[in-house]
């Protein structure tokens, strides 16, 4: 088995697991929406704003509805035994790392991202700020899933372990926030939202590179 | 595996040596010194009480617990072996199942054997189904997993290991507890298997506390409390009068 094949391998693994745990995605895309739509109910429909507030709360719901998915990401193949046998196995453990990971992004934030369309009109945010909501989104998700994937890995089998993960995350999620929220707002106000996409993209290829390898890592350490 | 890298068979399996071994678990040292040696067609069965330490041997060979001090050699060249090496020469059963309770019995081991290297031409679904056969599970296989009872989870665990037998490149095996929760046909399954892989010039390293005759092969033991620290020894020792 080759890297390409250890990551197709945990790919489809966890694409099959996640297509028999339907309850899982729907959970945390219910999260989403509900969180999203109760701020233009408590607020009121006062259209200004809803298009001040609207990107900052998808944002925000979108983060949070991530790490309410992400603690599972290693904690039943833990329970199970079947991330020893994958490190017993022998195949690069961080290409094994990179299949979840790329499975997780496709069952958790995927979703989420083809429903902020619709959560944008309720907020009545201009539609010229729809892309940049969804493009900011996109580059940003693999970040909070691969900081995630770290932080669950190292909390991994520790009795406090989502406390954990939780404290370990949230000050490393902060800038991904300040960055996705910050591009929605400067194309709001006529501004160019470029500077922050490309952060947020520089963020996103040094998490690519890197997530898989200190996952693995941390994952040998948790195992022992 | 990396591509390129020649599949290590069960004829270039040289043995296996370990040379004073130490394995320290938090404060507690579960063993020290501890060396033994492994040659082609032999089964070396673990033994010792209940936290003697058969399970981290297990998986301190495989590198999963690191060892506080020893060496591992291999072949016949005797040459030093990192334990993360041994982990692709070997096929390793712990004592929690590996299986996942949504999929069913084939999927789970379809997933099992492609990650061991097992076998992935045109036949695969025969391999796959002639080793649930084997260990008796063929009614079972599209079954969810968690509607397995215990002893059928192990039973899809040897299963592995007839697919080993027939196309994976695993010529060590080491298995945590085979025997645990399984009748006496499932024994008479887990004796066959391994009197076939020894047969063939396999090895195996088992820890369990039935005794196993395995039709071919040498069986040795390897009592882990002889080389239990001695306040330890003496603790075993009260324990077991």
């Amino acid at each position: 088995m080759t890297e390409l094949g250890a990551i197709a391998w945990a790919l489809r693994r966890d694409l099959t697991l996640a297509m028999r745990r339907r309850g899982d995605i729907l959970n945390v895309l219910g999260f989403f929406v509900l969180a999203c739509s109760m701020f233009p109910l408590a607020i009121g429909p006062q259209r200004e704003w809803l298009q001040r507030i609207g990107p900052g709360v998808i944002w925000v719901a979108a983060l949070l509805s991530v790490m309410l998915a992400l603690p599972r990401l290693f904690e039943h193949d833990h329970a199970d035994g079947t991330l020893d046998a994958m490190v017993a196995s022998g195949r690069p453990l961080w290409a094994l790392v990179a299949g979840k990971l790329i499975a997780a992004w496709l069952v958790t934030a995927l979703p989420l991202l083809a429903l902020t369309p619709a959560l944008a009109l309720a907020f009545n945010l201009p539609t010229s700020t729809l892309p940049v909501l969804v493009g900011s989104l996109l580059l940003g998700t693999p970040v909070l899933i691969g900081i995630g994937a770290i932080t669950g890995a190292l909390a991994l089998g520790l009795k406090s372990g989502p406390v954990l993960m939780t404290l370990l995350c949230l000050p490393l999620y902060v800038p991904v926030l300040v960055f996705g929220a910050g591009a929605v707002e400067a194309q709001a106000a006529g501004l160019s939202p470029l500077a922050h996409l490309a952060l947020l993209g520089a963020g996103m290829l040094a998490v690519l590179l890197l997530a898989p390898l200190v996952a693995a890592l941390a994952l040998r350490i948790s195992v022992e | 595996m990396s591509p390129g890298a020649t599949p290590i068979g069960v004829e270039s399996f040289g043995g296996l040596r370990a040379s004073s071994l130490a394995l320290i678990r938090g404060e507690r040292t579960l063993f020290t010194d501890l060396s033994f040696s492994l040659a082609r067609s032999e089964l070396l069965r673990l033994l010792g009480p209940n936290g003697s330490g058969k399970s981290s041997l297990l998986r301190a060979l495989l590198g999963l617990t690191p060892l506080a001090r020893g060496q591992l050699f291999a072949g016949p060249a005797d040459q030093p072996l990192l334990p993360r090496e041994l982990c692709e020469r070997a096929l390793y059963q712990g004592h929690a199942h590996g299986a996942k309770g949504e999929l069913t019995t084939i999927e789970n081991l379809t997933l099992a054997a492609t990650l061991d290297g097992g076998p992935s031409g045109d036949d695969t679904r025969q391999i796959l189904e002639a080793a649930l056969d084997e260990v008796g599970l063929a009614r079972q296989r599209h079954i969810e997993t968690r509607r397995l009872s215990q002893g059928q989870k192990q039973r899809l665990n040897l299963a592995r290991f007839a697919i080993a037998l027939r196309a994976a490149d695993r010529p060590l095996w080491l298995m945590d507890e085979p025997s645990a929760a399984l009748d006496a046909s499932g024994l008479a399954v887990l004796e066959a298997l391994l009197g076939r892989h020894l047969a063939r010039g396999g090895a195996a390293i088992v820890a369990t506390h039935l005794p196993i005759a395995p039709h071919q092969g040498v069986v040795r033991e390897l009592h882990l409390d002889a080389f239990a620290p001695r306040r330890v020894r003496e603790g075993l020792a009260e324990l077991a009068q």
